[in-house]
């Protein structure tokens, strides 16, 4: 089976770095799969929206940055040998989770 | 004890429909009001995704409909008719005062949903309903909150509910999830609004956040509920790929009469199991969850599915026509996600489909005020039970609304006359001991284990056809995975998701266990229930609620009155038939295998 790639942005403050994991790729999985997969098998301390999240592009509250852009986790192909994810704002609590805005 | 202490008439926890109409509800008869959310407050819950979030129906009787202008309804239909077909279709299990409640007080409901200026979809078709995006529902429900000074707490989680020393439900404790801080809320009354027990199925239709802490708070407790064994199955919910997993467009496509469902084999199953009358009726109603699953079961026990464990549903079979059609009445597939998933199915031929955990009929018992067996609890929507008995087949934003409405209106009442409540210390200490009992636990399994192999028991002992023995194990098997000890690896409160998933396990294994006591009571096969073991519909002995009562489980004979079954054990199949035959908008047909 291939694998992906994956490097993740982790961490918080002045506390940044970058981590490295190897996800098999099958067909039709989305980012927010890939982030799953690394916290069921690989490392269950990966901070990412996952508390309430619809995993269906409705609830919009899942971004991040996908290889430089800001995307929906739930709703963007993991595609390629590799995956650059980051932090979609600076306002990181924890490794790929931000502050999330106030009550509008 | 706790990070923060906060204060407030009426706490409503859950933003979903239900919790916001409930909180809309109580500050408009002047309570102060938090909300607790679990996500985004305006995009929480199951509500979000009714209707795929494409087209969810909101029903209220046909005439009442037609008088507001819905010219698509029926102006010959009734109240009291669709009471009888609530009922009858519920297999007399419904609490008859909560349907009552919901007949009566729908058409008030979905016309403040018209009045707010909320676009209908196309796809209203049928004599009871409108269509509306569930996020539509979600943005007039909270525009009005905010109206009415709603305070409220996102990315909160229940802990536990906190009784004052009269054992009256006097607040709640609830954990900040990006913080982790626990937070004290003092109550005159708790509205639990949490919505369904999802997490409890490995295969759902929901959020990821519906693990029943409301359900499981209120049994902790000590509050009674019913019917919990009653849980409908979506059958043409998208299995594979991951990506699309759990979303329900294929169902929501078949009930407006699109696509058809064949196996791995390219067979047509559904002839074998009923007849052609009854195929009809079955795919043009909300009876099609139940006959759906219990086919699709069917084929899987006989090898029939594919390597998804799925069946497949296409729509190769529509004339260019009819497809065009179909993208006129929901331009939404033509973006998105939904453009995704069509250019799949275009590409395959089909989708791979199968039954998901989708709906929970039962849940914490309460009465037409909303109020539960403790006082100073309430409850709405999903996480009640009763309203809809055996089956339901009338819609759940209905219910949402009108018993949001309810709870709302009566725990603003309750808290008035009850005054502020201190919450009893040794309770506080008790609650905020057991919610961080993961970050201290000396060693043991990693959460999410210890998460997978409670909702594998669940999910394999509680399924769409259940037996006596596979319960009676999986009780056992959850109890002894109670022992184990949830040790996150991380030990610091912020953003500790192995911490939530210790939490919401510990609900999801209450949850799931009075899902097994409440089967196991149960030694009959009735609307959604069916039990391999016990094949008969039994109107002698088990026109009875399961009551979970103080740990174990009651039978509690439901009132009758005019709408009543009529004696006797029959077989299930031919229960079915008995129903479908006296279906009020149905030509009439015949089940059988």
């Amino acid at each position: 089976m291939n694998e992906m790639r994956v490097t993740v942005m982790r961490g918080s403050g002045q506390n940044r770095y970058e981590a490295e994991y190897c996800v098999p790729c099958t067909a039709g999985l989305s980012v927010m799969d890939v982030l799953d997969y690394i916290y069921e098998n690989l490392d269950p301390t990966l901070a990412y929206f996952s508390h309430e999240a619809c995993r269906q592009t409705a609830c919009g509250r899942c971004l991040v940055r996908v290889n430089g852009t800001v995307r929906l986790a739930c709703g963007c192909p993991a595609e390629g040998e590799r995956l650059v994810l980051a932090p979609w704002n600076d306002e990181v609590l924890r490794d790929l989770l931000c502050r999330f805005p106030a009550v509008e | 004890m706790t990070d923060r202490k906060m204060t407030c008439d009426v706490l409503v926890v859950g933003s979903g429909g239900a919790g916001l109409r409930a909180a809309c509800a109580a500050a408009e008869a002047g309570a102060c009001v938090l909300l607790a959310a679990k996500g985004r407050v305006d995009r929480s819950g199951a509500t979000l995704l009714a209707g795929a979030n494409v087209s969810a129906d909101v029903m209220c009787d046909g005439g009442s409909l037609w008088r507001m202008g819905i010219k698509s309804a029926d102006p010959r239909d009734t109240q009291e008719q669709w009471f009888r077909d609530i009922v009858h279709e519920g297999f007399y299990l419904n609490r008859r005062e909560l349907v009552r409640q919901y007949v009566e007080q729908a058409p008030a409901e979905v016309a403040g949903l018209l009045r707010s200026g909320a676009a209908l979809t196309a796809a209203d078709e049928g004599g009871r309903q409108i269509g509306i995006p569930g996020s539509a529902i979600l943005d007039v429900l909270w525009r009005r909150a905010r109206d009415a000074s709603v305070r409220v707490l996102q990315d909160v989680t229940l802990c536990d509910l906190l009784a004052d020393g009269n054992a009256m439900a006097a607040g709640a404790l609830l954990l900040d999830i990006p913080t982790g801080e626990l937070i004290e809320v003092s109550a005159g009354a708790v509205v639990l609004a949490t919505g369904g027990m999802h997490g409890c199925y490995a295969f759902n239709s929901g959020t990821t956040g519906l693990c029943g802490e409301g359900q499981a708070a209120a049994i902790r407790l000590g509050a009674d509920m019913t019917l919990m064994e009653m849980v409908t199955f979506c059958p043409d919910v998208i299995c594979a790929p991951r990506r699309f997993r759990g979303n329900i467009l294929p169902y929501i496509l078949q009930c407006i009469g699109y696509g058809s469902l064949k196996n791995r084999l390219d067979e047509d199953f559904l002839p074998q199991y009923y007849s052609p009358s009854a195929i009809r009726l079955a795919l043009g109603s909300e009876w099609n969850k139940l006959l759906l699953s219990y086919a699709m079961w069917r084929e899987a026990q006989a090898g029939r599915c594919d390597e998804n464990g799925g069946v497949r549903y296409s729509l190769a079979s529509l004339t260019p026509g009819e497809r065009a059609a179909l993208e006129e009445t929901l331009p939404q597939l033509s973006r998105g996600i939904y453009r995704d998933i069509m250019a799949l199915h275009d590409r395959q031929g089909w989708l791979s489909v199968s039954a998901a955990g989708h709906y929970f009929d039962g849940g914490i018992a309460v009465n037409a005020d909303m109020a539960a067996s403790v006082p100073g609890l309430f409850a709405a929507g999903e996480c009640t039970g009763g309203l809809f008995g055996a089956n339901r087949v009338a819609a759940a934003t209905t219910q949402m609304l009108v018993q949001g409405a309810a709870a709302g209106k009566s725990a603003a009442r309750y808290a008035r006359a009850a005054g502020t409540r201190s919450v009893d210390p040794g309770v506080l200490e008790r609650a905020c001991a057991e919610a961080l009992a993961p970050l201290y636990a000396p060693g043991g399994e990693s959460p999410r284990r210890v998460r997978a192999a409670t909702v594998e028991i669940v999910s394999r002992c509680a399924g769409i056809v259940r037996n006596a023995q596979d319960m009676t194990e999986g009780i056992r098997q959850l109890d002894e995975t109670d022992g184990l000890m949830a040790a996150p690896q991380r030990r610091e409160r912020a953003c500790n998701r192995e911490w939530l998933d210790a939490l919401e396990t510990r609900s999801l294994r209450i949850c799931g266990r009075a899902i097994l006591q409440s089967s196991l009571a149960r030694c009959e096969s009735r609307g959604v229930f069916i039990r391999s073991d016990c094949p008969m519909t039994d109107n002698d002995r088990f026109l009875c609620e399961t009551r979970l009562h103080s740990g174990g489980v009651v039978l509690q004979p439901v009132e009758q009155g005019r709408t009543s079954a009529e004696p006797g054990r029959t077989d299930y199949f031919e229960e079915l038939e008995r129903v479908f035959a006296r279906l009020s908008y149905a030509e009439g047909g015949a089940v059988h295998e």
